[in-house]
């Protein structure tokens, strides 16, 4: 293939001595027992009706503060939670031209106030022209890894899509807009997004990801399935379960994550951060007086923030007073900050849940950040 | 093409071994073939993935998903052409998952100035690192083209068939590659010679 043997016989011994050290381990005994499992024992499951805690019990390091149980209670506690969802807007701030939400129609009502899904007018601002699909902006769950583990951060972008549900498959395959977060769903890999009412369904698009990605841990494979099921029950304003399918049908599993049946999202405050920053949106530019909000749940619905210039210079800082605090949801919250006077340039807004152990306990504050310009 | 899995039926396991003839050759065929080629196959992988740790994932898998189609191949001996192309379709899907997570941890974690290591090519992992590294920044296709006809000397024929295209583009990937490769490491290629 090449014409000289001689570079070819160098390729040779480089790549074979590239690999001579490579020593694998002995993997008979797993390929005996992988073949073990797939020739008999396994498919037994179909056969016995799986209640959601066998499902559990059967996931691969199944994390204790995970929940798939579709128990009173906790539809309860998910019902209540929906109502986080209803509020809480990107869009208010005039000035910041860079958002993605610019071409939107101003109020940057549409999302979050949309009324729940029995509401015949859910969107005054939808135009009546998109039978194609329209540009409009949705909220997306992210994951981003804290020092309590990976949790997910809501963020807003608009999408062209048919629907909300179509726009939200979009963005969970898209990246996301601030990079602290972490983008977990390759292009492509969704489709099929449907709600009937009862149940949404999303389609994995090949068998490949059904499987843990490599270089990913359990706990980031079950955030990257929550940020499916939060993202897309925020699409219908519904905490509905889901269904993940593939090729038509309902699939065992997606990144190692047991799927056999509906799955409910994970509870609020064991798989949410418990603070995500709004506004102002990454890289955006502002002036005068921001307003900065989000939603968060944090002891006596206390927040702090602060904002730290590109030297790590704290330039400003204050407290944000949510709504709420002793229910299983996030509340919103809201405060401003004023810029006059700031250099022009490149600023950090941190926001945190107040750690009255002062991080004696736990994983000290949960925190998001946000990075925009100041002109 | 990926290796199509089989449908998943239910399969009644036997009481004794005996009883299912097939399943027992299929068995002791897969043993041989571990035997006789793990090693070489997870060195294979890991020219296309870098990884030893998910080399010998991917590899496992084809071996696994050799058994499951022991039945349905027509040629046994057809076994280890089977296993091949199974672990470079595995590589290639390990690789293409990578794209979005991976690169985002990788990049949190802090680039590992891994180059700065592979700047005295007299030492031996050095140059090793050099050239899977030099692997690594190849198209794919090129990358699985030199890693068959280099590592496993497998005749343009048999890349061909292995990778499911024509035997020119096995050549014009060859070709590239090659000069690609030899481009990326000129002191290792001197070292060796």
């Amino acid at each position: 293939m090449t014409d000289d043997p001689t570079a070819d016989a160098r390729l040779r011994r480089l790549l074979n001595d590239a690999v001579s050290d490579v020593e694998p381990r002995d993997a008979l005994q797993e390929i005996r027992a992988d073949i073990r499992d797939t020739s008999g024992t396994q498919r037994s499951s179909h056969l016995i009706p799986l209640t959601k805690e066998t499902t559990m019990a059967s996931a691969r390091q199944s994390n204790g503060s995970w929940t798939y149980a579709l128990s009173g209670a906790l539809l309860a506690a998910a019902v209540i939670a929906a109502v986080f969802l209803l509020v809480g807007n990107p869009l208010s701030d005039p000035d910041d031209t860079d958002t993605p939400v610019a071409g939107d129609t101003g109020n940057g009502r549409d999302k979050p106030d949309k009324p729940g899904k029995n509401d015949p007018s859910p969107a005054p601002t939808q135009d009546p022209s998109t039978e194609a699909g329209s540009e409009e902006v949705g909220a997306v769950y992210y994951v981003g890894i804290t020092p309590g583990g990976p949790k997910l951060y809501r963020e807003f972008q608009s999408a062209n899509g048919a629907d909300d549900l179509a726009r939200a498959l979009t963005l969970l395959q898209r990246n996301p807009l601030d990079p602290d977060y972490m983008p977990t769903w390759p292009e492509g890999s969704l489709a099929d997004a449907s709600y009937d009412g009862d149940v949404i369904r999303v389609s994995i698009t090949d068998p490949e990801y059904r499987s843990i990605p490599q270089g990913l841990d359990q706990p980031i494979a079950q955030a990257a399935v929550e940020s499916v099921i939060y993202t897309l029950q925020g699409a219908v304003q519904d905490r509905a379960p889901v269904q993940f399918m593939l090729d038509g049908n309902p699939v065992d599993q997606v990144f190692g994550v047991p799927t056999s049946e509906p799955l409910a999202n994970g509870g609020v405050l064991e798989t949410l951060n418990h603070v995500s920053i709004t506004e102002p949106v990454q890289a955006s530019t502002h002036s005068g007086e921001l307003t900065i909000s989000g939603v968060g749940n944090s002891f006596e619905a206390n927040l702090t923030w602060k904002l730290v210039s590109s030297d790590g210079e704290t330039v400003r800082d204050g407290f944000a007073t949510a709504e709420g605090w002793m229910e299983e949801k996030l509340f919103p919250w809201e405060a401003t900050v004023d810029l006059s006077g700031l250099e022009p340039g490149s600023y950090t807004l941190l926001v945190q849940t107040d750690d009255p152990s002062g991080g004696a306990e736990g994983n000290g504050p949960d925190v998001d950040t946000k990075d925009f310009r100041v002109e | 093409m990926r290796a199509v899995r089989p449908v998943r039926t239910r399969r009644v396991r036997p009481v004794m071994a005996t009883e299912q003839p097939g399943r027992v050759s299929a068995e002791v065929a897969l043993e041989e073939l571990y035997a006789a080629h793990w090693r070489s196959l997870v060195r294979l992988s890991v020219l296309l993935v870098r990884d030893q740790g998910t080399a010998e994932e991917v590899v496992q898998d084809a071996y696994v998903a050799l058994y499951r189609r022991w039945d349905r191949l027509r040629d046994h001996g057809q076994a280890l052409a089977y296993l091949r192309q199974s672990v470079v379709n595995g590589s290639r899907s390990v690789l293409r998952r990578r794209g979005t997570a991976q690169r985002w941890l990788a990049r949190e974690a802090g680039s590992v100035p891994r180059l700065e290591v592979a700047t005295d090519p007299a030492d031996a992992n050095a140059r090793r690192s050099a050239v899977l590294d030099a692997m690594a920044g190849l198209p794919e296709r090129q990358r699985e083209v030199l890693a068959l006809r280099y590592y496993l000397d497998l005749s343009e024929a048999e890349i061909a068939e292995a990778l499911g295209i024509a035997a020119g583009t096995v050549k014009s990937h060859a070709s590239r590659g090659a000069e690609a490769l030899r481009a990326a490491l000129g002191p290792q290629l001197e070292e060796l010679s």
